[in-house]
């Protein structure tokens, strides 16, 4: 088609009205509307604007939902009729005079799949029994993400320098879980517009720079920070889980005092142990798992065809004894810390994969897969198949508008996620199941999602189904697949209203890893693919606005610049990295993590972070001249920092011939400069009171392990303990 | 001038809206167009570009280069088209019908006489959703095909191939429609 036509296409275009609340002023209304809305509350799934047409997502339907908007009518465009005709004829002969040869190319875009419409929720327990009858008649190998990813691992081939036993396992924990999140300013203003780089052939040898050294960057590793869940303090009152004990110490004057221990419930043939500790006002909210054994009832009963199958199918235990696991959340009013008052108590099918707190709401996920302890007799034999919740000693079964149904099922697991309001006698806002959990499911702010198996015109697709959680309500919002599979050793991430993943995808005889940029609605905004070959890469994490993939067997690290979510790319260069260790943001621009040196020397390391999330080594400092350990080297979390004392804190322990030494000691980074200003340490022979986590009230440094409550006074001129609760007995002490 | 428009990015960055309002007037009609081109009715035309205008400019400090303003909002608006047809099959795989506020049952409006009654703007619907897309980022704005790639994140050659067979199509409709 020549320009003309085109001209004529754009001119009749251009002749239509535009609604008037496109025009300018209007939209600089919206946009001065829109500044004034994201200063207050965030509504991100419920809102509506004047000028704008209403969006609500129903959160207790089954889809969502969309308001029509106000119809507008315009006028005529006023074209007369002949000259409508007189132009279609014109541009009806440019079309007929130009010919226009095409070959077929095929290329796959990389671009989401459109979202898949039929995730449903079930209409009853019928459906859901007859998906459970057509999975196993089926028998047909289903693949999963983990089955997808042993395949393309086989495909190309293990890398000799693969060290397995380090691969980052994706974080399933909330964005405060993710010590990743970096005081970075993604949205930092540059005034340098971009300039092509100029040829260097042409700049005299003399006058070019030296090659920088590249950079250090450390990457995060989604650390363990187990005991970072089970502490919390409201400034004067510190809650830790040791053991088999949640111990409520209390602060007067700098003393520490041991108020009561809220003890496990222990039953017999019954496990429990700390998961989570969460405090919501005078709310203490513990979660537990919950492990039960029972005894499997007979495999003989006569169901027919249909059940011996199943039997042959399900593999009970060998022994005749199965394990049920389940998750409890105890809610105590701890407004009295001497008497803690259980107010509430529910527990929930499935392993614990993840909690959050969001004011007074707990999230809770877990992965419901040994339900079965005998075969389905039939559709009333609801405990077979569909998960439940009890509150307060009373059992419910979700009902199967709870339960969503993918289209595409590789397991009969379930991913079951629950919305509990601790501030309410009746916690229950909402619980939600989705079957064909394989074991990836990640909770970030306001969000949670679930990432499986799908194949789609017989590629190897990833599917992210998102869950909208809000005022203790779980909302399906949508699905969507990217081409590709989603490896562990890949993680999600998200900033603001954008999710990235990375999958593998292939491509012909190769494969490489490819990053997908996917909007709140998870159409995908952008794509990029990591060039570098999938067999090197050991890791990709998410941190802020950059992607950090590192790689198998080297210190390197190539990094993706994630700011503008509409045009990721991958930043040049590769920087020297160190991916086995982890690293505590302090939140003022520097972090710190611990270095163990050839010489058995354990060298704390202070950094900067700068704007694009890349750390760099300011100074470090020998922790002490005793060769020892400590609980804070594999895990960064474990270091005290406080950003307007502008001090760390690090434990120790090394035995001195005689009994163990642990040691708490006390650096200030003043200026970037680490001195140390003092320490207290213990010696015993029990390692139960092993220093670990600290918290600051305020006035006191509380240093916890599971033994013993420490509170020590810190200012510039040293460290001086004030004094000390035992939680457990000890063999003999010896403070100094 | 050149240095008015970096001046007013300059400053739409810094959250001027009235600056962005300025950089938007002189290429929104043409947004607008680009919708509706690909959209159902001029409603979801509007409410694309509403989208994509609050999107870009809440993202607008990350826009690296200045010059590549309208481009960069085109990206943006052909991602709310996108998904704004998403949710058109969502709808037509769930129902072939749907109510209106009186309760009776309404076929789902395709185009509304959109296009003013201009016939030959109402072939663009004879078209698939990419072979539109392509369509009118080429008439439009004169896209290339390398260009429009960039836009949409369809691979070059699938964008040629998606330009020719539509203005196949739309040859073959406007012949029948005068023989």
């Amino acid at each position: 088609m020549n320009k003309s036509q085109s001209e004529i296409f754009r001119e009749l275009m251009h002749e239509l009205p535009v609604p008037d609340r496109l025009s300018p002023e209007n939209i600089t209304l919206l946009l001065e509307k829109q500044k004034l809305k994201s200063a207050s509350t965030d509504a991100r799934i419920c809102y509506e604007q004047d000028l704008h047409s209403v969006r609500k997502i129903e959160f207790s339907s089954n889809e969502p939902n969309k308001d029509n908007s106000q119809k507008s009518r315009a006028g005529s465009s006023g074209f007369s009729k002949a000259y409508r005709i007189t132009a279609s004829l014109a541009a009806c002969l440019a079309i007929l005079a130009g010919v226009v040869v095409y070959t077929d190319v095929s290329h796959s875009e990389i671009t989401s799949e459109d979202p898949s419409s039929s995730d449903n929720y079930a209409n009853d327990y019928s459906e859901l029994f007859k998906t459970f009858q057509r999975f196993y008649i089926d028998g047909s190998d289903k693949k999963t993400l983990d089955s997808a990813s042993a395949e393309a691992s086989r495909y190309w081939g293990d890398s000799e320098d693969v060290d397995t036993d380090n691969v980052s396992v994706p974080h399933t924990g909330t964005t405060s879980g993710i010590t990743a999140t970096m005081p970075s300013d993604s949205g930092a203003e540059s005034e340098e517009p971009d300039v092509p780089p100029a040829d260097e052939s042409e700049v005299p040898e003399e006058n070019k720079e030296p090659e920088a050294e590249p950079e250090q960057i450390v990457v995060l590793e989604p650390g363990t920070a187990i005991s970072d869940k089970l502490i919390c303090t409201d400034g004067n009152t510190v809650f830790y889980a040791s053991g088999d004990n949640i111990n409520i110490a209390v602060l007067e004057n700098q003393n520490v005092y041991l108020k009561s221990q809220i003890p496990l419930v222990l039953e017999s043939s019954t496990k429990r142990s700390f998961e989570y500790l969460f405090l919501s006002g005078s709310r203490l909210v513990a979660v537990s798992s919950v492990t039960r054994t029972e005894k499997a009832l007979s495999n003989e009963a006569d169901f027919g065809t249909l059940g011996e199958f199943m039997v042959n199918t399900f593999g009970d235990s060998e022994n005749g004894i199965v394990e049920r696991h389940s998750t409890e959340v105890r809610v105590y009013d701890v407004s009295s810390p001497e008497i803690p008052v259980l107010v509430s108590s529910y527990e929930q099918s499935g392993s614990c994969t993840d909690a959050v707190m969001d004011g007074s709401i707990l999230y809770i996920a877990t992965s419901y897969d040994k339900y079965r302890y005998s075969p389905i007799s039939g559709v009333d034999d609801l405990e077979s198949y569909v998960p439940s919740y009890a509150f307060n000693g009373q059992k419910y079964y979700l009902s199967a508008q709870d339960i969503i149904i993918p289209n595409q099922l590789a397991t009969t697991d379930y991913a079951v996620l629950a919305g509990l309001d601790v501030s309410s006698a009746n916690p229950v806002v909402s619980a939600k199941a989705v079957l064909g959990y394989e074991g990836r499911i990640y909770i970030f702010g306001g969000s949670a999602y679930m990432l499986t198996y799908s194949n789609g015109s017989s590629t190897d697709m990833t599917s992210i189904s998102q869950f909208s959680l809000s005022g203790g309500n779980i909302g399906y919002v949508a699905s969507a697949s990217v081409p590709g599979i989603a490896l562990k050793e890949y993680s999600l991430g998200k900033t603001g209203d954008y999710v990235y993943i990375c999958t593998l995808v292939q491509n012909g005889e190769s494969s490489a890893p490819n990053i997908f940029v996917l909007d709140s609605s998870l159409m995908v905004v952008s794509s990029t693919e990591i060039a570098v070959p999938s067999s090197s890469v050991k890791s990709v994490t998410f941190s802020g606005s950059t992607a950090y993939i590192s790689v198998a067997g080297k210190n390197e690290c190539y990094t993706v610049d994630l700011s503008d979510p509409y045009f990721i790319k991958m930043n040049d260069g590769v920087s020297e990295s160190n991916t086995s260790v982890s690293f505590k943001p302090s939140g003022d621009g520097t972090g710190f993590y611990l270095r163990k040196n050839i010489d058995s020397t354990i060298e704390l390391v202070l950094c900067s972070v700068d704007s694009r999330g890349v750390i760099s080594q300011i100074s470090s400092v020998e922790v002490e001249e005793n060769p020892g350990t400590s609980t804070a080297l594999n895990d960064a979390g474990v270091l005290f920092t406080d950003a307007s004392l502008k001090i760390v804190g690090v434990p120790y322990s090394y035995y001195d011939g005689y009994d163990y030494c642990y040691k708490y000691i006390v650096f200030s980074y003043e200026n970037n400069v680490l001195s140390k200003i003092g320490s207290f340490e213990t010696h015993e022979i029990d390692n139960k009171f092993e220093y670990g986590r600290a918290v600051y009230t305020g006035e006191s440094l509380c240093v916890i392990s599971p033994g013993r409550i420490t509170s020590a006074h810190v200012d510039r001129s040293g460290v001086s303990v004030v004094s000390e609760a035992d939680t457990i007995a000890n063999g003999y002490t010896s403070s100094h | 001038m050149r240095s008015d428009f970096s001046q007013l990015v300059r400053q739409a960055r810094k959250g001027d809206s009235e600056a962005f309002a300025k950089l938007y007037s002189e290429i929104y009609k043409d947004l607008y167009y680009y919708a509706l081109c690909n959209l159902n009715n001029q409603d979801d035309a509007a409410d694309a570009v509403s989208d994509a205008v609050i999107d870009a400019f809440a993202g607008i400090k990350n826009l690296k280069d200045e010059n590549a303003f309208k481009g960069w909002m085109i990206r943006i608006l052909t991602a709310k088209i996108k998904r704004k047809q998403a949710e058109y099959v969502q709808v037509r795989d769930n129902t072939s019908s749907m109510e209106n506020d009186e309760g009776e049952i309404i076929d789902i409006p395709v185009s509304e006489g959109k296009y003013m009654g201009i016939e030959i703007l109402d072939r663009i619907e004879s078209l698939s959703p990419n072979e539109k897309m392509c369509f009118s980022l080429n008439v439009l704005y004169g896209y290339t095909s390398d260009e429009i790639s960039a836009a949409t994140g369809i691979n070059s050659a699938t964008v040629r191939t998606h330009l020719a067979r539509g203005k196949q199509k739309l040859k073959r409709e406007l012949s029948a429609e005068f023989e």
